[in-house]
């Protein structure tokens, strides 16, 4: 069995009063993709960066493909590639000088692969950086980041604003690129959809913390939605097994759970239920769910 | 890598190295053409002929305006933008997040920066020169000056360039940094200034180290640079505390490193004896007080055992040429205006000294303002001129406790004098008796100044006042009443001159009466038994005249085409002669002056025609010749043979001071140095 590629044991790090990462522990296996989700804040482009070895962790522990990313921070970033939401590319470069530079300060660097990507993603080598759009740059630092052949790849969010013929673009790239030569990818977005799409792995991140963590058919599983049907008006406030977020519109109460099993149906049954269904959730409403856990909303009536 | 790195930097500053190439281009025509516009009345504020000539323009105008503004603000500006452009751009991040170690991030923005500020002075020189050749004719001296100019420049360039370098480590913009750095340049300019000023007498062959250490401060800054920007974490939690504990280390090591060695640098400055030493001998014999000639604040000094010719004690500069040991040998008051570190306070004090050289009694000071200008023993007191705009006083001073009593007047400098103390402490004050006036021309004249009415007072030392009753009234120089008094008090050179060779006849206080002999106004060598001492000379030859007052003067010795000089020993009895070759011949005035009866009769004596050195025994009338150390040719004040003791001589010179006893002849024993 093969070591994790990237290993966040206890981490905590944050920026003056505000947390960013409290106790974070993670680990990622080669040849997978691990999706992390959180809205913004949550700690996500933190933890990349972490392992990225351009910030250093307050405490606790990051192994990135075996080797700490503080003491052996060049080593990592020859090894491991970060591709942010908004990356740093000099834009008074053309797209054919800043491969050309990138790939003269970078050990690892394929010229004749950065150059097919570059031909597969229809990138002007002429263009100046400054004056592409939002998308072809972020072609660009897909190609800067893949055409190293990293052994891992951290994605910050960075299809985020970019429209969807793009976004497939990009992704595709990524998971062509990295997966099938043994890396791991670290992608982190809040678009759930995208995550669902290449994730083998889900963490779910909020306020510093990870609130979720799994395969996505372990999470769909796991947590499931019971709907109830009450003679009268569904209790509200009621503690009920595995709950994670509980809504009660009139004699309804839906209540998502990670118990979503017999102990639920009993526990509703005894709240008065006359009817009690379950159903699987998709990742985005479990994501809401969760999230709206974590921002200490009770169940409501609506 | 690096050329990538060095390639990518250098491209990145290339927009503001042609700004300030262009910059050295416009600048000569500007100049001249508003030069020129000013000078045909074109101006905003009309015509002016006077405006820059094009030659004051180009080898003046100009390599000020490169040097001093042109050339630092383009250091400021690309160290600035090199180090700080990534960051206010946004694009930092690119080479954080690749595998390029910092500190070659940090070379090639170095080495961009630098280049591209050693061009920009290059080609606007280059320019100024063409500028120069087609323009005007020009002399060597020009270019010097303009040359000199263009170093300073250069220096202040690299002083922004290295201010810049350590300010754009922690700042988000190139202004910031531009700012920031320009504040980073002035720090060790300040510095320097502060500490030179403060501590002038911690120096170094003559160059005061505060004036040095401070730019120790640049390397600092680059250290400070590379420690925020290439250690730690690299998207910069902890970049400004790194930044501002190297920068404030810097500061701390230069402030630290002054005041650890700066008090070893004043012992070793002040023993390196550039111009020699003054002998302070007291009448005991026990011990002396040496300091080191030079500079107008004077040397350090030393309290010196005169049995082993140890160091006792070190004065610190600056210790001013006015001290005395008391009667008994006991006490030493020195004149110092000291301050740790090799500091100087404005206001000089007298401080006392055992003759083991430890420090006793009070000190004494003045107000800021007043000056201290010498320093006489009378009994217990000291008695001491006290100046302060162009006024004299006197004020007595109590050893005990510092206490200062003035004696309540001040007149001009040139109606008072000292004189004393005797041999049992009493000392006079020679006071004017109307200030005479400075307006009339007549009144500035020698002859009107030595004629001056004035009256002799004795100083009643214990409670600071003058006695009502002079003990004489005479016309003369008041100023110069130092050493005319007799050592028993009884005997006054009066200031009688009559004519040019500056006769002074003896007066018997006691009496009133002039009585023999009517000596020269050297002749302020008073002996034991109030006998005086002098020489006269005529085109070739000098005597050596000895008289007890009422006796006519003897001739002792005599010497052909040589220069004379007389020391009388500290206890009077002992009187050092040196002979040297003739340096300069007799000038008109003197050779006008015909040397007394006395010499003139003494033809006959033996003539000494070589250079040496003898002491005289003025009760024995015996000569005793001395090792003839350097006196085969005189080679000024430096080089000399003072009294160290009533049995002891020194010798000093550039670097060493040396003891010599006279009971153990050829022994000569090195305080500070080698003698040679």
């Amino acid at each position: 069995m093969s070591s994790p590629a990237l290993v966040f044991d206890r981490v905590h790090r944050s920026f003056g009063r505000t947390v960013a990462l409290d106790g974070v522990s993670l680990s990622v296996e080669p040849g997978t993709v691990l999706g992390l989700i959180g809205r913004n804040g949550a700690g996500k482009t933190t933890a990349l960066r972490l392992a990225h070895g351009v910030l250093f962790p307050d405490a606790g522990r990051v192994s990135v493909l075996g080797l700490d990313p503080v003491a052996s921070g060049q080593e990592v970033r020859t090894r491991a590639s970060l591709l942010a939401e908004e990356s740093a590319l000099y834009p008074w470069m053309t797209v054919a000088e800043i491969l050309r530079f990138a790939g003269a300060i970078h050990p690892r660097w394929d010229a004749a692969f950065a150059e097919s990507l570059r031909k597969r993603l229809d990138l002007d080598p002429e263009a100046k950086i400054k004056t592409l759009s939002r998308g072809t740059r972020a072609k660009v630092a897909l190609v800067l980041a893949v055409a190293c052949r990293p052994e891992i790849l951290l994605l910050d969010d960075p299809t985020a604003g970019l429209d969807p013929l793009v976004r497939r673009e990009v992704l595709e790239g990524v998971l062509e690129a990295v997966p099938a030569e043994g890396g791991a990818v670290v992608y982190a977005s809040h678009l759930v959809h995208d995550i669902e799409r290449v994730a083998d792995r889900v963490v779910v991140m909020d306020h510093a913390r990870i609130v979720l963590e799994g395969t996505l058919d372990e999470i769909k599983g796991r947590i499931r939605r019971a709907t109830a049907v009450f003679d009268g008006d569904a209790p509200m406030g009621v503690a009920l097994p595995g709950q994670i977020d509980a809504v009660a519109e009139g004699r309804v109460l839906r209540v998502v759970s990670e118990r979503a099993n017999g102990d639920l149906e009993a526990a509703l049954r005894r709240l008065g239920a006359v009817e009690v269904r379950f159903e699987a959730l998709p990742l985005e409403e479990i994501l809401v769910a969760f999230l709206r856990a974590g921002s200490g909303k009770e169940a409501t009536h609506v | 890598m690096f050329s990538a790195l060095l390639g990518k930097e250098w491209r990145q500053l290339r927009a503001l190295r042609l700004a300030c190439l262009a910059l050295g281009v416009v600048l000569p025509v500007a100049f001249l053409a508003g030069a020129s516009a000013a000078r045909r009345g074109l101006g905003p504020f009309g015509g002016h002929a006077g405006s820059g000539s094009t030659r004051t323009i180009l080898l003046e105008v100009l390599p000020a305006a490169l040097g001093m503004a042109l050339w630092p603000l383009a250091a400021l500006l690309l160290a600035s933008q090199a180090f700080a452009g990534d960051r206010a751009a946004g694009v930092e991040n690119f080479l954080l997040e690749r595998p390029v170690p910092r500190w070659r991030t940090w070379i090639a923005r170095f080495a961009a920066s630098l280049l591209s500020t050693i061009g920009v002075a290059v080609g606007t020189s280059v320019v100024w020169v063409l500028f120069c050749r087609l323009a005007v004719a020009h002399s060597a001296d020009e270019w010097s000056a303009a040359g000199m100019l263009l170093a300073a420049g250069l220096l202040l360039s690299g002083l922004a360039f290295l201010g810049a370098v350590g300010a754009a480590a922690v700042v988000a913009a190139p202004m910031q940094a531009v700012l920031l750095g320009l504040l980073l340049s002035i720090v060790p300019i300040a510095l320097a200034f502060l500490l030179s000023t403060r501590f002038p007498s911690a120096a170094w062959h003559g160059t005061p180290l505060g004036l040095v250490l401070p730019w120790l401060l640049l390397p600092a800054y680059l250290v400070a640079s590379h420690a925020a920007l290439c250690r730690g974490e690299p998207e910069g939690k902890g970049r400004i505390a790194r930044w501002a504990m190297v920068t404030a280390g810097g500061v701390a090591f230069v402030l630290a490193l002054f005041f650890s060695v700066a008090p070893a640098v004043v012992r070793i400055e002040a023993a390196r004896l550039e111009e020699g030493a003054v002998v302070e001998s007291s009448k005991t014999g026990t011990a002396a007080l040496a300091w080191a000639r030079g500079g107008l604040e004077g040397g350090g000094g030393w309290i010196l055992d005169l049995g082993t010719g140890a160091r006792r004690t070190f004065l610190a500069p600056p210790l001013y040429s006015t001290s005395a040991w008391s009667p008994d040998g006991k006490m030493l008051a020195v004149l110092t205006g000291s301050e740790p570190f090799g500091g100087m306070s404005k206001n000089p004090r007298i401080e006392f000294y055992d003759d083991r050289g430890k420090r006793v009694g009070g000190s004494a000071s003045f107000p800021e303002s007043d000056w201290w200008q010498g320093l006489v023993w009378s009994g217990s007191r000291i008695v001491a001129a006290v100046s302060s705009d162009r006024k004299i006083g006197y004020a007595v001073v109590n050893p005990a406790n510092g206490e200062v009593k003035d004696l309540g007047f001040k007149s001009s400098y040139w109606t008072l004098g000292l004189a004393g103390p005797t041999d049992d402490g009493r000392v006079f004050v020679a006071r004017a008796a109307t200030e005479p006036s400075l307006t009339r021309a007549a009144d500035r004249t020698p002859e009107a100044q030595e004629k001056v009415p004035y009256a002799l007072f004795r100083v009643d030392a214990e409670s600071a006042r003058l006695d009502a009753t002079p003990v004489l009234r005479d016309s003369g120089i008041p100023w110069r009443a130092g050493r005319r008094l007799s050592p028993s008090g009884r005997y006054w050179l009066l200031d009688r001159n009559s004519g040019r060779c500056d006769v002074r006849p003896l007066l018997d206080l006691s009496t009133g009466k002039d009585v023999l002999p009517d000596a020269r106004s050297d002749a302020r060598n008073w002996l034991a038994g109030d006998a005086l001492a002098w020489k006269e000379t005529d085109e070739r030859e000098t005597w050596l005249l000895l008289a007890r007052p009422g006796e006519m003067p003897k001739a002792v010795r005599r010497w052909s085409d040589l220069d004379v000089s007389l020391q009388v020993s500290p206890d009077r009895k002992l009187l050092l002669v040196e002979a040297f070759p003739r340096m300069n011949s007799l000038s008109a005035e003197e050779t006008l002056c015909k040397v007394s009866e006395t010499a003139v009769l003494a033809r006959d004596l033996p003539v000494v025609s070589s250079p040496g050195t003898a002491v005289y025994d003025v009760a024995r009338g015996t000569w005793t010749d001395l090792n003839p150390w350097r006196a085969d040719k005189y080679v000024g004040e430096h080089w000399r043979r003072r009294w160290a003791g009533p049995r002891t001589l020194s010798r000093t010179g550039p670097g060493f001071l040396a003891l010599e006893d006279l009971d153990r002849p050829g022994v000569v024993r090195d305080v500070i140095g080698h003698a040679e």
